[in-house]
């Protein structure tokens, strides 16, 4: 319950930044243009805030946190004064009109920069790509890349970690070949290879594309060492304890935490005598293996976690860059990040990638829950990404969407005179049965990984 | 008049429903043929052809070369090893050329009028464009896999029908029901923003329990949607084009044949823009 509001809250406040920001952009735009704002919403519906400016515009927080709108003078919705003609939308320039519904995707894209320079001027923990082992019969067990191999080139492209290496090959999705790039361990050869990805057939369902190419990341072994009790658990009741390295189970010595694990799930409600070295010292401790049921079967259960031994030296970096160079490398992201989305959409397009790789709604709230709880750098870097898609998505010239308008007024620039009425009514409806159906997909197939 | 408009549908409906499920083939092709040649007396008034020999004329002449086109081509031939007759894919090309041009014909509208305006020869053609497409494509989908299922065809005319019609009804109760927000209140105060919602709404619903009625495999399921959202904004381009001619010769119903409803064009105006284009994809892209 309480992961669930955790979840609901990250998704609120990072839409409502998302949705404020790119409103701000249309309505900032549209107060230098010399437009009459009414209204400057957040979200759809009841009013819970409401402040009316000096100017006339209403400020409101309403209660459907979906999205937001900024609402102009326009005399195709309402009734105009004669005296207030000039400040209607619709009598604009239509190069004033074109930059008022640019604004609000433009702006998202300027504030995927901003997060990433925060992100980047705090810094951020990440994984060295190393390869840890290939998976027999995979993709990648064709080439001659090897273990404890670093990735340093995936394309053209440079990476430094996992992410990089995770966007790459996402880009490469639909390609016959993929050139790669790594370093031995000792760093010095670099050695490349050109692997045939013909049949690489990627499957959001089963697993990263990084593990569907039969890359397996380095990561540390788990340890015997508890890391974590859950409270009133069956390892609290016995008296375990963080820091307890176990040793034995029934007398049984355990030689890693796979094999505790096993231990514990096969003995379901059973009595245990558990040693375990705490403070140097063995002590033997009993009681019983609690149980836990996963769809339908019953399992033995500790409720203790493991920690993980220390990353190798070399293997763990951190992302932290003074201002200057925090700002390029942000565009630097913020630009990769809009070419992956351009370049994805059209593989859906194409059908290079299946519409099952659509994520909704619910995929953004648990990605937003998700990189909330690992820390802020984490949520900056989420809320960019989010940000540059909902630009990206926005441009699309399907009318409904700011792209739609966009192509209206580009239509009117050629032809002279607005797109008549009747057709922007056409496009409205392709637009909407598209975008209707497609976020019925993408909200299926969250509905479906959950 | 709603009265009457429902009645006159009421009755309609059920033969509808017969010929396309029930009449054999040749038979269908001519029942079409007929209704086709129907709807080019009308275009004829449209075109600006007054003298009734010469309406006689253009209505005979559309409805022949639909029988003509029936008698050459025997049924089983329509699709030869799952591909349909090359002539009919022209036909299908040619009215998918011919929507476009109409489509920037409307967007330009009246600019570039003063071409086609005056000449009833021009206007005439339009027709035929317009008309003979209609029926090739409502031919070739009810042919379709008509050995595997003969009532397979049938389904997909009942799908365009459906995505068309959802679009008109759910527009028209939703926006009876919910209509507050007035679309364009000086054009044509009728329609709402609720109305406009709930004809999308429909429209969807249809394309999505197509989707799953045929299976569709996932990776195409971005071309069926497509070619759904297409379908249903071509068929409000076929509306358009009526009235822009229809504006032309200055008339307000095409006929008087349909009590209610005025004439038969104001009836398939929409279908004669959804099927060619319809077809056309689905001969391209999903057989």
């Amino acid at each position: 319950m309480l992961e669930f509001l955790w979840t609901v809250a990250s998704f609120v406040i990072a839409l409502g930044i998302l949705v404020a920001v790119h409103e701000w952009g249309h309505f900032w735009v549209a107060r230098r243009c010399g437009v009459k704002v009414e209204r400057f919403s957040i979200g759809f519906g009841k009013a819970l805030w409401k402040r009316t400016d000096k100017l006339g515009t209403e400020y409101v927080v309403a209660a459907i946190p979906l999205g937001g709108y900024v609402k102009m003078l326009d005399e195709r919705v309402d009734e105009v004064a004669v005296e207030d003609l000039p400040y209607a939308f619709n009598r604009q320039h239509v190069l004033k009109r074109i930059a008022i519904v640019a604004a609000g995707p433009i702006v998202n894209f300027l504030f995927a920069i901003f997060a990433l320079f925060i992100m980047y001027l705090i810094g951020l923990e990440t994984v060295k790509p190393v390869v840890a082992d290939i998976k027999p019969e995979s993709i990648f067990s064709q080439s001659n890349i090897t273990k404890n191999a670093i990735i340093t080139q995936v394309g053209d492209r440079k990476v430094a970690d996992w992410e990089d290496v995770n966007y790459e090959l996402i880009s490469h999705i639909g390609k016959d070949l993929m050139h790669i790039k790594w370093t031995e361990a000792n760093h010095v050869i670099e050695r490349s290879a050109v692997v045939n990805i013909e049949t690489w057939q990627f499957d959001p369902d089963k697993g990263s594309p990084i593990a569907s190419l039969g890359l397996v990341p380095f990561r540390p072994e788990v340890s015997k060492i508890i890391g974590y009790v859950l409270p009133d658990s069956a390892a609290d009741a016995i008296g375990l304890r963080p820091n307890d390295k176990i040793l034995r189970l029934d007398g049984t010595t355990m030689e890693n935490w796979e094999q505790i694990v096993g231990y514990v799930s096969s003995r379901a409600n059973q009595f245990v005598k558990v040693d375990v070295l705490r403070g140097g010292e063995t002590v033997r401790l009993e009681g019983s293996i609690g149980q836990n049921e996963v769809e339908g079967i019953v399992k033995g259960y500790m409720g203790f976690t493991p920690t993980f031994e220390a990353w190798p030296a070399g293997m763990l970096f951190t992302h932290q860059y003074g201002v200057i160079d925090a700002v390029t490398k942000a565009m630097d992201k913020t630009w990769r990040m809009m070419t992956l989305s351009v370049e994805m959409l059209g593989k859906l397009l194409t059908g290079d990638v299946s519409v099952k790789n659509l994520s909704g709604p619910i995929a953004i709230a648990q990605g937003a829950g998700m990189s909330a709880s690992s820390g802020l750098v984490y949520f900056l870097g989420f809320l960019a990404l989010i940000s540059v898609n909902l630009g990206i998505i926005n441009l699309l010239p399907l009318p409904v969407l700011d792209g739609g308008h966009l192509l209206y007024f580009v239509i009117e620039l050629f032809s002279g005179r607005p797109v008549p009425e009747s057709v922007q009514e056409i496009g409205f409806k392709v637009g909407g049965v598209l975008l209707l159906l497609l976020m019925s997909i993408a909200i299926f197939n969250d509905i479906a990984r959950l | 008049m709603l009265k009457q408009r429902i009645i006159t549908a009421l009755i309609l409906a059920p033969l509808a429903l017969f010929a396309i499920l029930f009449l054999p083939l040749f038979s269908f092709q001519l029942v079409i043929a007929a209704i086709i040649g129907l709807g080019a007396w009308e275009w004829s008034s449209m075109s600006g052809i007054t003298r009734t020999t010469t309406k006689y004329a253009y209505a005979i002449l559309v409805a022949a070369v639909c029988v003509c086109l029936s008698i050459l081509l025997p049924t089983d031939l329509i699709w030869y090893q799952g591909q349909l007759n090359s002539l009919y894919i022209y036909i299908l090309s040619a009215a998918a050329i011919w929507w476009a041009i109409s489509f920037f014909m409307i967007l330009g509208y009246p600019k570039f009028s003063s071409i086609w305006y005056c000449s009833k020869v021009l206007r005439g053609i339009f027709g035929f464009f317009t008309l003979i497409p209609t029926w090739v494509a409502v031919v070739s989908l009810r042919t379709s896999l008509y050995d595997v299922d003969p009532y397979y065809g049938a389904s997909l005319i009942f799908y365009v029908l459906g995505i068309v019609w959802a679009a008109d009804i759910g527009a028209f109760f939703v926006g009876v029901k919910f209509g507050k927000h007035k679309l364009r209140p000086r054009v044509s105060p009728g329609k709402t923003y609720e109305g406009l919602m709930g004809g999308i709404f429909a429209s969807s619903a249809i394309i999505a329990f197509a989707a799953l009625h045929y299976q569709v495999d996932p990776s195409r399921i971005w071309l069926h949607v497509v070619i759904g959202a297409l379908t249903v904004g071509v068929s409000a381009l076929g509306d358009l084009n009526e009235s822009m001619f229809k504006r032309c010769a200055g008339i307000k119903d095409s006929g008087t044949l349909l009590p209610g409803h005025g004439g038969i064009m104001d009836r398939i105006d929409s279908l004669t823009a959804a099927f060619p284009i319809f077809a056309f994809c689905y001969v391209m892209w999903m057989a």
